[in-house]
């Protein structure tokens, strides 16, 4: 998809949500053709499975086109919607495969929120190989760290548990590798913006409670 | 379970975790109840969220096959969507100003042309049992069993014995297919839209070369019905039902309810 779509008045992503919102299918084909390739690498990365990852994008595909009401332009832009309803529901399914109960569907559309338009921020100047690259450079426990939390889904108690850390440096690994990426992506002119956050919105809240409350 | 209570030290620490969705549920919901509270800024916090969202942009794009999105937009054609929300005010509120509460999609001609989604996987069979739940509570009123619940029992039984059940959905209602282990199959629907005099539902298997009829019915909202298929499930990729008001060959209408097979 080249730039040029993304600048044409009829297919900004403003504008496909809003012919999606009227029952425009061809708007969401577009705006599939667009973002289904990032959210498959979200899904495979997180699943380590093809197949499942091209369901996952299916099935969040589908579900933006039937609850596209919910989405709210304010908070965030319809790519970080997208992509953290497809890690949502990624790390549900790993989590389901683990014996834990799948965390439903309505409230991931309100995780979003945390990240509202942060990549937006660094859309455009920021390359997929400098933030690996700024990654890479990380000391390797706290690049394990930043691994097992957003690629994994694990709390910080967890990552704890499996390097055999206490619990404050397995925070505080999570915090250094944010920290050094942020000044990474500064020294690249990309550094996300501070944004406002939205109490409550944290995906963490979203998880199931280990006896099954919500 | 009495709630946690954190304080801006508490929060500070967690911050990371919290930017990451690394936290235990508890410990999530006390760190955004101290954001409603809290007078104070935590910048560093909103910096670690705001570097956290940008980690998917670490990954090269990966694209999807084109059965995908074949599936996608067969799928899309047939699911109805909720009603659009005040949510999509804001940016999109201009636009909003012109458009239905609850626009109809626009009929596209030919959608049976490209309808060959992938195969994809079986819905559990717990699922369909708890639709046939619903026809039990028929048969449970009843003193004796009428074509329509023996035809319940029987997909009952297909489920029973392990035979796949699929989802079928649409803007006219929803329901299961289920076949059998001789290739036969049943379609167990629900709330489905009323017809127009003379409409009828027309049902289909396609695959990736033809698109043949599997019979045609007629039902009333509120009803619960099972109808069996005319012919046999074989290497159909999906069932589709559109609404015909006279017995055709080949669909002349979009899809009001579809379901892909297989998996």
């Amino acid at each position: 998809m080249g730039d040029s779509a993304r600048t044409d008045p009829a297919t900004t992503d403003d504008r496909l949500v809003e012919r999606i919102a009227t029952g425009d299918s061809a708007a969401l084909g577009l705006l599939y053709d667009r973002y289904a390739p990032q959210a498959m690498a979200v899904g495979v990365r997180i699943l380590h499975d093809r197949d499942a990852a091209e369901d996952l994008v299916h099935d969040v595909f589908v579900t933006v086109w039937q609850k596209i009401g919910r989405f709210d332009a304010s908070r965030g832009s319809i790519r970080t919607w997208i992509l953290a309803i497809l890690r949502n529901r990624a790390l549900d399914r790993l989590r389901s495969a683990s014996s834990r109960l799948d965390s439903g569907e309505p409230e991931e559309w309100h995780a979003v929120t945390e990240a509202s338009h942060t990549w937006d921020a660094v859309e455009g100047r920021l390359s997929a190989g400098e933030l690996r690259t700024a990654i890479a450079t990380l000391p390797n426990e706290q690049r394990e760290a930043i691994e097992l939390a957003y690629f994994r889904g694990r709390t910080y108690r967890e990552i704890a548990e499996i390097t055999g850390v206490p619990h404050g440096t397995a925070s505080g690994r999570l915090r250094l590798a944010l920290q050094k990426l942020r000044e990474a992506l500064a020294w690249t002119d990309a550094a996300p913006v501070p944004i406002e956050v939205d109490p409550g919105i944290n995906q963490g809240a979203l998880r199931q409670d280990r006896d099954g409350a919500s | 379970m009495n709630q946690l209570a954190f304080d801006c030290s508490d929060v500070d620490e967690l911050d990371a975790p919290y930017a990451l969705g690394a936290l235990e549920p508890d410990e999530a919901r006390a760190v955004a109840a101290h954001l409603v509270a809290c007078r104070e800024p935590h910048a560093r916090l909103r910096e670690l969220v705001a570097t956290a969202s940008a980690l998917p942009a670490s990954l090269e794009p990966i694209q999807p096959s084109a059965a995908t999105r074949s599936r996608v937009m067969a799928t899309v054609a047939a699911t109805p969507r909720e009603p659009r929300a005040s949510a999509l005010a804001g940016a999109t509120a201009t636009a909003a100003r012109s458009v239905p509460v609850e626009a109809v999609p626009e009929r596209r001609p030919g959608l049976f042309e490209w309808l060959h989604p992938r195969a994809m996987s079986a819905v559990a069979a717990v699922a369909v049992v708890a639709a046939l739940a619903v026809g039990a509570w028929n048969l449970q009123l009843r003193s004796s069993l009428d074509a329509s619940d023996r035809q319940l029992a029987d997909v009952a039984a297909a489920v029973a014995e392990g035979g796949p059940a699929y989802r079928v959905s649409g803007s006219a209602g929803s329901g299961y297919l289920v076949e059998r282990a001789d290739g036969s199959a049943s379609v167990i629907l629900g709330s489905l839209a009323e017809l127009a005099e003379g409409e009828r539902y027309q049902m289909w298997l396609l695959n990736d070369d033809e698109v043949l009829t599997a019979g045609s019915f007629t039902a009333s909202r509120d009803q619960l019905i099972v109808v069996p298929l005319e012919r046999p499930v074989e290497d159909a990729t999906t069932f589709a039902v559109s609404v015909e008001t006279a017995p055709v060959e080949t669909p002349t209408a979009d899809p009001v309810m579809v379901a892909a097979i297989g998996g």
